[in-house]
């Protein structure tokens, strides 16, 4: 079966390399960005089957990133999850609204729950 | 010959009745019309009024505020000309105008600033009319309007004089005429000064409002920042020490494995503490994200049982919990109401003898929701039970089992529980049993 296709985007390079670990433990064919611009940048190159982001994050946040997902044609039916560290419920809502499938707070899972999550929504 | 006569003078005399009385009838038809003229006038001039003031409330530059009025007063209320006039450094200015013809208002500009007449009325704050001063004044007036009546009255609220009103026109005025113009004026003008008053203040407050916002949005954006910037250093440490903890090596070793494990357990704490502190300084503002969605209690208590589950085990706690059936949804803000229990549970298990167990039930009675979290530890004084909710309050005995608690996890749940519209109850002896318990309304359907 074919491997399905994760990009992350996440500008913590400590993080984005333990779940990119995680998920290729997991037998999932993983990519990477450090920032919205080139994450976005991906996601049209590679088309993937999910995508894992940050919101706060330089140059183009997680929200930009969502609002250009799902406005295009091609992507937007791609399932984005949220991975972020503000608690503001204002934020959160504001993920959701901007078409995320799912958002987790960073500071309360640990990577092997992301990622469990992730196949949940991919229905692995 | 004489009855004939008599008639004739009757005749006569009810003849000389009737034009008398034809006379009356007509001077109090006159008269009447007169009235309902008046009446009339003062109807569209009350209306002016009130629209004029809705207007001016949200419009507020003065200077278009003074041209509505003079066209008003041109337009709607039948003078021949209106002005709005400042005096300052010496120099009178015509803000506003209408109806005038350029040779007016030429002369005006010529020699308005000259005319010791008009001075001293503005710098007394006077009223004026023509019709009432006396000649040579009157006359100085209404040859530098050129018109017949002139009324000029000041713009001002307690004090302040913002410009003065002239109206002026070509035609003489009677007594009763200049009596109901002169009242509706002088109205006006105290209306005008008044919002103009208002109108200062109110951009006054808009201003400051507009500061606020501000500021608000600037903490809001602090709050998010700050949450942002001390969870990021947390998150990777507990996900490093997550990942180490299942790595297949270190499981191996189990003094290395051990020691991870407490430094997942302290990171969690502090995560938890970070929370407690964001929330307490929301609180604070009185700005704590309250968003309550219908939750299944059972579901809630059974992840917060998951999570302290390692916990329990190193501490050898047993830790139960029964929910009972058919328990209706609650009305719970998912984020705020899990910390709210779990600051409880912490403290259930902080404040525990060694092998000792915690206990939650949930059942509703009377209308009610109850959640009660019970340990066997050490127990609550009295007397501290009474301050136990404060910020930063720690009793004796929890300082000694928990030297660096924070003091902030009542203050917090109580601060939680009470926005969802509960109570809790702390019900303890020293040394022996502690139960709180949580009470909270049931939604209606």
């Amino acid at each position: 079966m074919e491997k399905k296709k994760i990009i992350v985007i996440e500008d913590e390079a400590v993080l984005r390399s333990l779940i990119e670990d995680e998920l290729r433990m997991s037998k999932f064919e993983v990519l990477s960005a450090e920032n919205g611009q080139k994450g976005w940048e991906l996601i049209q190159q590679e088309m993937p089957d999910l995508v894992l982001l940050d919101l706060l994050m330089p140059v183009m946040s997680g929200y930009e990133v969502l609002e250009l997902v799902n406005s295009n044609e091609q992507t937007k039916n791609i399932p984005c999850m949220v991975i972020s560290n503000s608690g503001q419920i204002n934020d959160l809502n504001r993920a959701y609204d901007l078409g995320a499938k799912a958002v987790l707070i960073k500071a309360e899972f640990n990577p092997d729950q992301v990622v469990q999550k992730v196949k949940e929504l991919l229905k692995v | 010959m004489e009855k004939y006569q008599q008639l004739m003078d009757q005749l006569a005399e009810a003849v000389a009745e009737n034009t008398e009385l034809k006379r009356r009838t007509n001077l109090l038809e006159a008269t009447n019309r007169k009235q309902e003229k008046t009446l009339k006038r003062e109807r569209v001039e009350s209306k002016i009024l009130q629209t004029l003031s809705l207007e001016l409330v949200n419009n507020l530059r003065p200077n278009e505020l003074y041209k509505i009025i003079c066209e008003s007063l041109v337009e709607e209320s039948g003078w021949d000309a209106s002005f709005v006039i400042k005096i300052s450094g010496g120099r009178a200015t015509i803000l506003a105008q209408e109806g005038a013809d350029e040779k007016t208002i030429n002369h005006l500009t010529d020699y308005l600033s000259d005319s010791s007449v008009f001075r001293k009325t503005y710098l007394a704050s006077n009223a004026f009319s023509t019709h009432t001063a006396i000649d040579k004044e009157s006359l100085a007036i209404r040859s530098l309007f050129s018109a017949k009546e002139v009324i000029l009255l000041p713009i001002m609220h307690m004090q302040v004089v913002y410009a003065y009103l002239a109206v002026s026109s070509k035609q003489n005025f009677d007594e009763v005429q200049e009596d109901s113009a002169m009242r509706y004026m002088t109205n006006l003008a105290l209306h005008l000064g008044s919002i103009l008053r208002s109108g200062a203040s109110y951009k006054q407050l808009k201003d400051q409002n507009l500061k606020l916002k501000q500021l608000d949005e600037l903490k809001d954006s602090f709050i998010s920042i700050t949450s942002h910037q001390l969870r990021t250093p947390l998150s990777i440490v507990k996900w490093i020490l997550s990942v180490l903890s299942t790595d297949k090596d270190v499981k191996k070793l189990k003094k290395v494995k051990e020691l991870i494990g407490q430094a997942y357990e302290s990171n969690e704490r502090l995560i938890h503490v970070v929370n407690d502190l964001l929330n307490v300084s929301r609180i604070q503002e009185g700005r704590l994200p309250y968003n309550p969605l219908p939750t299944e209690l059972g579901e809630l208590i059974g992840d917060t049982h998951q999570n302290s589950q390692a916990i329990c085990e190193s501490k050898k706690l047993t830790f139960d919990y029964e929910v009972e059936e058919n328990l209706p949804k609650l009305l719970l803000d998912p984020i705020l109401f899990k910390e709210a229990l779990q600051n409880m549970i912490y403290n259930a298990i902080d404040y525990n003898k060694e092998g000792g167990n915690i206990q939650i039930k949930a059942y509703q009675h009377n209308f009610k929701a109850y959640i009660s979290i019970s340990n066997s530890g050490i127990g609550i004084s009295a007397d501290d039970q009474k301050r136990i909710f404060e910020q930063f309050y720690r009793a004796e005995e929890a300082i000694q089992m928990q030297p660096t608690g924070s003091g902030l996890g009542l203050y917090l749940s109580q601060a939680v529980i009470n926005q969802h519209g509960g109570e809790i109850i702390c019900e303890s002896k020293l040394k022996g049993n502690t139960t709180f318990t949580v009470i909270l309304p049931i939604p209606e359907v």
